[in-house]
């Protein structure tokens, strides 16, 4: 069942690969645009994607997302293949990718970078990474701590102590 | 006919009298199968330095399938097993089984030295013909088994280095992969990851050969490619083993695998242990994917199928790193260390090192980020010096014993004593006691950038401290940068196998110690000498360093490269007269040349095609001498040449010899985009210029002129006008009357650039053609 609709190919002959989401939640994308993942590029190359890639670990919110971005993606991967439909501007995707990851809530944006280093899609996973430094840099520890709802379980005097082992870091 | 021997205890005893028994009775010619079961003692010895007894010959025509049960590895049954596989040269199918049906169990070292025989002699004997398949079924058994490889490519060193490395992965339980080159043309991966516990309480392997004792993976997955028959028969142990105790679960992508090498070193063996323990994540469930698919592929059919069931013993699964879907809210402690090292090497120094006062269990996870940089240009106010050296000797104080990926220091160096917690002492000591902490943590990116500001005439320099570099540590680095200090490698030293890139600025050495070093570089991609005086001296290169891609010399006094590239792609060079031999960088796609002092077309158009026949893209910088009308005769050209660069920052001479330009365009028949930036004086008359012309010549693939600094120069523009007429395919042609380059000296003079273009261009470009120009003047 799932074999045949996955062997199906669309009218551009790419053939199309189900990818499964933990809960179930099934995402039809053609070939070039899963190959963007390194690990179901492999499992391409290794035939086994017959039956549907199941992700256990990776919810279909953010199964969604990751395949938004394939889907956005794929030009450049696939630049060669005539068989892509024309592919987006170099200006579009950037404001795409600004619009994904700014619009992403804390565990949310953590979730991505966990399904993109699962998955190996290594751009993906250099985007949400930066966006989670753009989020930590300039930061008071106080600010950050609100931004990453860290519970700051220390002492004053033992935080005085960590400040002053690296005191060089905190002097200005 | 099938024969099935029951042997009883051979220990001592010649194993193959037994075959040649059967061999003098009359049926023997025409035994197809036969079975041997022993019933031997384990047999502790290592057997491979024992010679082999040999019977004589005799041909067992018909002996197709032989099993042996019971099989120890004593000499006597490796001489058996060797007499078979000679004689019969229709053999199909031999099995070793090394269960003994009978008596007690083998002891777990004599059963691996049994494998260890089995496949030392067979390997080499056998015929491709068949089919080997070995047994090892006693419990505990399956956790050593050996495989042999034949290394022919990497030299002794480059395998010390790898070497070095296991053994800093299996102490430092860090991920690592090596990568090891086979006689066969496919590499064999070998990716370490974590530590398996097992393995130690098993014990590692045999001692090593050669002094490199105590070498220890981690547990690892094994990728093996030319190896595969060997990976199979171990996967397919593993299975056999494991069918025993527990049911074991599909592989799920999402489990951890985790296989564990054994590595014994002979000077050119690898033996890597068979693939044993299997676990449960992600990170490496693809590896094993992949190279069990392909283990498959490359073995249709044989033997026992490589399956997609690894087992996964339950006692070996570390708490997994990949939470369930739709627990609770995932965090930034929740990441793993890579990703978090990631986030990390993206911050400043500083900005994570700020995240330890935010709690307890963010207290240590700055320490993670392995990329320490330091920048005392960024400082400010009194003490700088003082400061920086506090900071780095505070950080890497608590880095201690840990992994730092790379260092990176820049300072402005000087020979004055610094203070660090109240004590006076040289900032040399301090610069080695940095050098010699990544060298012990094997940092594989080093930078030093001690130049001070005004550097002309300084003569003191770092002195680099090769001594405190040791083989493992000098074999970790990838990456190093140098800049304001002095190379002097000891004559011993063994080089930088791993070495990817290598920048020097203002380095003081000596032609012959530069020349070695880069000769023990030959993994370099990226190399870049500025401003190191080599005082005219010859740089020769005696190995190839045939990965190079990037090369950049500039300002050195270097008087005559020779550096065999065959994969250079870009080269940037900063000099007078170009001193590269042609021939040497076949494959060259960009170039970049500045030309100190004058030097005239001819030189350039005669040299550069010569030198870079195949370049691409040339930006040639040069302030050229116009004393002479020289238009390109000769038939030395640039095959290839698309994209041209004139940078023109001073012109001498007649400024009307400037048409001459002409021959850029005749030496490259391929060229599609022209740029050339001019600098020249300021034209007061407004007149148009009389213009002469020059022989047409068809410049069919001209697609783009870019002109600056035209400032109606009647060279200037009796060039333009010869180009534009000559360009049929001309798509774009931009003329910007502004000097963008060299001193502007001229500017303010009103310049007829514009006006000149458009009165000498009208008539002459084609309506098709994108014409713009730029006049600032107006």
């Amino acid at each position: 069942m799932a074999a045949a609709a996955a062997e199906a190919t669309t009218d551009g002959g790419g053939k199309m690969i189900i990818l499964i989401s933990a809960d179930g939640k099934r995402f039809e994308v053609t070939e070039a645009v899963a190959s963007q993942s390194q690990l179901i590029s492999n499992m391409i190359e290794d035939d086994c994607t017959e039956n549907g890639v199941r992700l256990p670990n990776v919810d279909g919110d953010i199964l969604t997302m990751v395949v938004d971005y394939c889907n956005m993606h794929a030009g450049d991967a696939a630049a060669a293949g005539d068989t892509m439909k024309a592919s987006s501007t170099e200006e579009e995707l950037k404001k795409f990718d600004a619009e994904l990851v700014q619009a992403l809530e804390n565990p949310v944006l953590f979730k991505l970078i966990l399904a993109a280093n699962f998955l190996n899609i290594k751009s993906l996973l250099d985007m949400t990474c930066q966006r989670v430094a753009d989020m930590m840099s300039g930061k008071t520890p106080e600010q950050m701590r609100e931004t990453f709802s860290i519970e700051n379980d220390f002492t004053p005097e033992e935080e005085a102590a960590i400040r002053q082992e690296n005191a060089w870091a905190f002097d200005d | 006919m099938s024969v099935t021997l029951v042997c009883g205890n051979f220990m001592q005893v010649f194993s193959a009298q037994v075959l040649k028994d059967v061999a003098a009775s009359p049926a023997a010619p025409l035994i197809e199968q036969l079975e041997l079961d022993f019933n031997d003692d384990g047999y502790i010895s290592d057997v491979e330095t024992e010679a082999l007894r040999s019977l004589p010959k005799c041909t067992y025509d018909h002996l197709k399938n032989v099993s042996i049960i019971g099989y120890v590895g004593c000499i006597g049954h490796v001489e058996l097993l060797v007499h078979i596989v000679e004689n019969a040269p229709a053999l199909e199918a031999l099995t070793i089984d090394r269960t003994q049906r009978r008596g007690r169990p083998l002891h777990e070292y004599s059963a691996r030295l049994a494998g260890i025989a089995a496949r030392g002699y067979l390997d080499e004997k056998i015929l491709p013909t068949t089919k080997l398949d070995l047994y090892e079924r006693q419990a505990g058994c399956y956790a050593i088994s050996t495989v042999r490889f034949h290394i022919s490519g990497p030299s002794p060193t480059a395998f010390l280095a790898m070497l070095a490395r296991l053994r800093a992965a299996s102490d430092a339980a860090r991920e690592l992969d090596v990568c090891v080159r086979h006689g066969d043309d496919d590499d064999d991966y070998v990716v370490l990851h974590g530590c398996d516990r097992r393995r130690q309480h098993y014990g590692h392997g045999r001692s090593c050969l050669h002094g490199c004792s105590g070498v220890r993976a981690a547990g690892g997955l094994v990728r093996i490619v030319s190896g595969a028959r060997h990976v199979r028969s171990a996967v397919g142990r593993y299975l056999a083993a494991a069918d025993d105790d527990e049911e074991h679960d599909e592989l799920s992508v999402g489990d951890k695998v985790l296989i564990a090498a054994d590595v014994v070193v002979g000077a050119y063996d690898v033996v890597v242990g068979g693939i044993d323990v299997v676990v449960g994540v992600c990170d490496l469930a693809e590896y094993a994917r992949g190279a069990l698919a392909r283990l498959r592929r490359m073995c249709p059919g044989v033997g026992i199928p490589v399956r997609f069931r690894i087992g996964k013993k339950k006692e070996d699964c570390g708490p997994k790193r990949i939470r369930k879907p739709g627990t609770k809210e995932v965090r930034f402690e929740d990441l793993s260390e890579d990703m978090q090292n990631m986030i990390f090497s993206k911050l400043p120094l500083k900005e994570t090192v700020r995240t330890s006062v935010l709690s307890s269990k963010w207290r240590h996870l700055w320490k993670i980020s392995p990329k320490l940089r330091f920048d005392g240009s960024t400082m400010r106010g009194e003490y700088m010096l003082e400061k920086l050296v506090g900071n780095v000797n505070a950080t890497l104080k608590q880095q201690r014993g840990r992994m730092a990926e790379a260092l990176e220091v820049k300072l402005e160096f000087q020979s004055r004593l610094v203070a660090f917690t109240g004590e006076k002492s040289i900032l040399v000591d301090h610069l080695n006691n940095w050098v010699g902490s990544a060298a012990s943590s094997c940092t594989t990116s080093l930078a030093l950038d001690l130049a001070p500001k005004e550097f002309r005439d300084r003569h003191d320099r770092y002195m680099f401290p090769f001594e405190l570099l040791d083989g493992k540590a000098a074999s970790c680095l990838q990456q190093i940068q140098l800049s304001f200090v002095s190379l002097k490698p000891p004559t011993q030293f063994s080089g930088f196998p791993k070495l990817k890139k290598l920048s020097l600025h203002l380095v003081q050495v000596i032609a012959k110690d530069l020349q070695g070093l880069l000769s023990s570089c030959s993994n370099l991609e990226w190399l870049s000498i500025f401003r190191c005086n080599l005082n005219d001296d010859e740089l020769k290169v005696d190995c190839a360093l045939s990965r190079l891609l990037y090369l950049r010399i500039a300002n050195c006094e270097i008087s005559k490269i020779e550096m065999y590239a065959p994969k250079l792609k870009t080269f940037i060079y900063e000099g007078a007269q170009l001193p590269v031999d042609p021939i040497q960088a076949q494959e060259l796609e960009v170039a970049d040349i500045v030309f100190k002092g004058d030097i005239t077309f001819q030189y350039a158009l005669t040299v550069l095609p010569v030198v870079f026949p195949c370049v691409q893209n040339l930006t040639v910088h040069a302030n050229f001498g116009l004393q002479f009308p020289w238009l390109l005769s000769t038939k030395s050209k640039f095959i290839q040449l698309k994209y041209l660069k004139l940078l023109l920052p001073q012109c001498s001479g007649d400024m009307d010899n400037i048409v001459y330009l002409a021959s850029f365009l005749k030496a490259a028949p391929l060229l599609e985009v022209l740029e050339i930036h001019f600098n020249v004086p300021g034209y007061e008359d407004a007149g148009i210029p009389v213009l002469r012309s020059l022989p047409k010549c068809p410049y069919k693939n001209l697609k783009s002129i870019y002109i600056t600094g035209f400032r109606g120069l009647k060279g200037q523009a009796e060039f333009l006008v010869h180009a534009v007429e000559n360009a049929p395919a001309l798509e774009v042609l931009t003329i910007d009357t502004a000097t963008k380059i060299g001193v502007r000296s001229a500017q303010h003079i009103e310049s007829a650039g514009g006006y000149v273009a458009r009165s000498c261009l009208a008539s002459i470009v084609s309506p098709k053609t994108k014409f713009q120009i730029v006049d600032t003047a107006r």
